[in-house]
């Protein structure tokens, strides 16, 4: 083959391949109840000491389900999400933060998850929207949501977790063996 | 605090925005809208992180940096839309795993990042890795300050599990 082959092989024989599904697989929902969601609101440059309470709950052998943080207008939110069971361990170390003169602000409820990955989750568009869109179908109304790697993260209030699994479970494919599959805590 | 803890290997993805919505609150419908936008166009989002205030949605999202134009394109006609999406000069997203859901693991990593100075546009756990949006200015000292901060193999893996 000569340049100007290679040329026209280049320009005929792309192809194009994107992962698609008419009803979007799912390995199961994991739906995890008795949780504590810590909401703290703080200055960036308190980014270290929210570090220092952390490594002090790791060493007090907390552990967790979710964390998250992103940008707001007072600086990063952060949500940690643990079980039940560690809320006055977890308040008593984080307490520090939401006092003195750049205090953050925090607030504490009780919430459930639902997560769940797919094939190509990580590198395909339309789930977030997918997710979105049956959840309002159904009036479930989500307090957090993270999307990471290959997996997607539903934070809700206290005894709304099955709802949620019922609306994405009439839009989402899933396996029948492990539909509503509960994980083990963390901690 | 001194002690570190093994992690397995160290991702950078790079060539990413972050696409904002901060100050404002998306109402349901506007949300709504710019996701089917999103998915008809077949734009990704690398990572999403959101959260539901009194009016609205607020969230921080990554893309990838060859999507803006289209992203702004399919933004414009819809000004109410356009006013609440702020886009970032380029970040890249570092993930160290496992993390076991070991606060320490997330603790150590706020540290080393905060003790260094570098800006933390966020960060995400998965099932396996810790994720953070730092800018891509700050690429170079944002890895070596992680990997000080853990006990990674010598030639720790790129991929993620």
């Amino acid at each position: 083959m000569n340049d100007r082959d290679h040329a026209l092989l280049d320009k005929t024989l792309e192809t194009r391949a994107a992962y698609w599904e008419s009803r979007i697989k799912t390995y199961g929902f994991q739906r995890l109840t008795d949780l504590t969601l810590f909401e703290i609101t703080l200055g960036r440059a308190r980014i270290d000491s929210l570090g220092r309470a952390f490594c002090r709950l790791g060493d007090a052998g907390v552990g967790f389900h979710l964390v998250s943080s992103r940008p707001s207008s007072r600086g990063l939110e952060v949500l940690l999400l643990a079980p039940a069971q560690w809320t006055t361990v977890i308040e008593e170390h984080l307490r520090e933060l939401l006092e003195g003169p750049d205090k953050g602000m925090g607030r504490t409820s009780a919430a459930e998850m639902v997560f769940f990955q797919g094939p190509h989750f990580g590198d395909r568009s339309g789930i977030v929207h997918t997710t979105l869109q049956a959840l309002a179908a159904k009036e479930v109304r989500i307090t957090a949501m993270a999307c990471s790697g290959s997996c997607i993260y539903l934070v809700l209030p206290e005894g709304r977790s099955q709802e949620a699994v019922g609306a994405l479970s009439e839009v989402f494919e899933i396996p029948k063996a492990v539909s509503h599959k509960r994980s083990m805590p963390a901690g | 605090m001194n002690e570190t803890i093994p992690m397995e290997g160290i991702k950078v993805s790079g060539d990413l925005i972050r696409l904002n919505v901060i100050d404002a609150s998306l109402p349901e419908e506007l949300l709504t809208r710019f996701l089917r936008g999103l998915t008809d166009n077949r734009i990704n989002m690398t990572l999403f992180i959101g959260g539901k205030g009194s009016g609205g949605f607020q969230f921080t999202s990554c893309i990838a940096a060859p999507d803006e134009e289209r992203v702004r394109t399919l933004t414009a006609p819809v000004p109410e839309l356009k006013a609440c999406l702020e886009f970032s000069a380029p970040v890249d997203l570092l993930s160290v795993f496992p993390h076991q859901f070991n606060l320490k693991a997330v603790g150590l990593s706020l540290m080393a990042l905060g003790k260094a100075q570098i800006p933390l546009h966020g960060f995400c756990s998965s099932l396996s890795a810790l994720t953070f949006i730092t800018d891509h200015t700050d690429l170079d000292q944002a890895c070596s300050v992680l990997q000080g901060s853990f006990s990674l193999h010598a030639d720790p893996p790129r991929t993620l599990c």
